[in-house]
């Protein structure tokens, strides 16, 4: 085993040749990304486990059509994002955002509620998107990706990416009035 | 003052203005409050949204990487690559083929051309195209006096011909036994560590 840390693009080209050990590494490190995306995306941990997973073995299957000169970053996020729109759609009624517990149950109460509750609020505004305008927001306000990038992650043209983020950036305005006053 | 630019400030606000758009859009905002008020409304949304909770309960990051290693399929193989790894499995058997077809068609001159020195007309009576497969022919004259010498030349001749492709054959068959050795080699060195995490 070498002693230096292989690099993403050694771990993506021995992955490629088959190689499960790296791809292993591989995953590891983009673990907590993918996790992240799709639960916001779709809010349920069980559901969010589920199509992490599920987008790591799609990324598996599709290396050979990833070309190095793009973010492996963004090329991640774009498949997880829809393996997160498939998940959902498979389960659509597994989150209900009336659900979501508006505070942490054990932890401080002085110090930690308002944060937690404004957390929690956010995330609440979050999933009650439509689908289709949160996947754009979730692509551009977390993972950072350009209109381009998230026209193509989603299959749909530029215009759409723009009008989608535009709708839900009003709609969170809306319903999170009271909390950006506040900041 | 300029007419308001609201609709070009998402895109401004997300990088995705260049050039000149980019200027007319810079130079309006430094003129006008209302339009950068606007703008910040959108840093301020940006730096709400960074408070959604990640994710709560996660496996250990260990386990998930073993979990999803579990479930990944065999890797497709491209066609060329299956069609090239086809082509060099059966590269021997093409060989040996090859070389087996050129000694019955040498075995079938040899023949032939016993045949026809001892009685050249019967053979071209029975059938004037065999005649063609002679390798090689000696003038008319020749075949009356010097029977059996040339006919021990000609036979001379196939056998240098049969040892010369016998050792290409046989350097073909090594080449491949290497380039398989080779192969095997640099596979057993690709995939040393395949621990089960
Ligand atoms: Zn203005």
């Amino acid at each position: 085993m070498p002693s230096t840390i292989a690099t993403d693009h050694e771990l993506i080209a021995q992955a490629r040749q088959g190689d499960r050990q790296a791809y292993g590494d591989l995953v590891c490190r983009y673990r907590d990304g993918v996790v992240n995306l799709v639960y916001r995306m779709c809010g349920d941990p069980q559901l969010a486990e589920e199509a992490a997973q599920e987008a790591f073995i799609r990324v598996w299957q599709h290396l050979d059509s990833y070309k190095p000169q793009y973010p492996f970053r963004n090329w991640v996020s774009r498949i997880a994002v829809n393996a997160a729109l498939d998940a959902l759609r498979r389960t659509p009624a597994t989150v209900n955002v009336e659900d979501i517990p508006l505070e942490a149950p054990d932890e401080d109460p002085e110090a930690q509620t308002e944060t937690r509750q404004r957390a929690a609020l956010v995330q609440k505004a979050v999933l009650a998107l439509p689908t289709a305008s949160r996947a754009v927001l979730v692509l551009r306000e977390y993972e950072g990706l350009s209109y381009h990038e998230i026209a193509e992650a989603l299959s749909i043209p530029l215009g759409t990416v723009m009008s989608r983020l535009n709708y839900a950036r009003g709609q969170l305005r809306q319903t999170l009035a009271a909390q950006l006053e506040a900041l | 003052m300029t007419e308001h630019i609201t609709q070009w400030i998402p895109a401004y606000y997300d990088g995705e203005l260049h050039g000149a758009r980019k200027q007319q859009i810079e130079a309006h905002l430094s003129q006008c409050a209302g339009c950068r008020e606007e703008l910040e409304q959108l840093g301020g949304l940006s730096a709400l949204l960074q408070e959604n909770p990640v994710m709560p309960v996660r496996t250990p990051v260990a386990r998930f990487a073993a979990q999803v290693r579990l479930r990944l399929p065999q890797p497709k193989e491209p066609t060329w690559r299956k069609m090239l790894k086809t082509g060099w499995q059966a590269a021997p058997l093409g060989i040996v083929g090859a070389w087996a077809f050129i000694q019955a068609v040498l075995l079938v001159a040899v023949v032939i051309t016993i045949i026809v020195q001892v009685d050249g007309a019967s053979l071209t009576a029975i059938s004037p195209d065999l005649t063609g497969l002679l390798i090689f022919r000696w003038p008319e004259t020749a075949l009356q006096t010097q029977v059996w010498p040339t006919i021990a030349l000609d036979l001379g001749l196939l056998a240098i011909i049969n040892l010369i492709l016998t050792v290409i054959f046989a350097g073909l068959i090594v080449s491949w036994l290497a380039g398989w050795w080779a192969y095997r080699q640099h596979q057993g060195f690709m995939s040393i560590p395949k621990t089960v995490v």
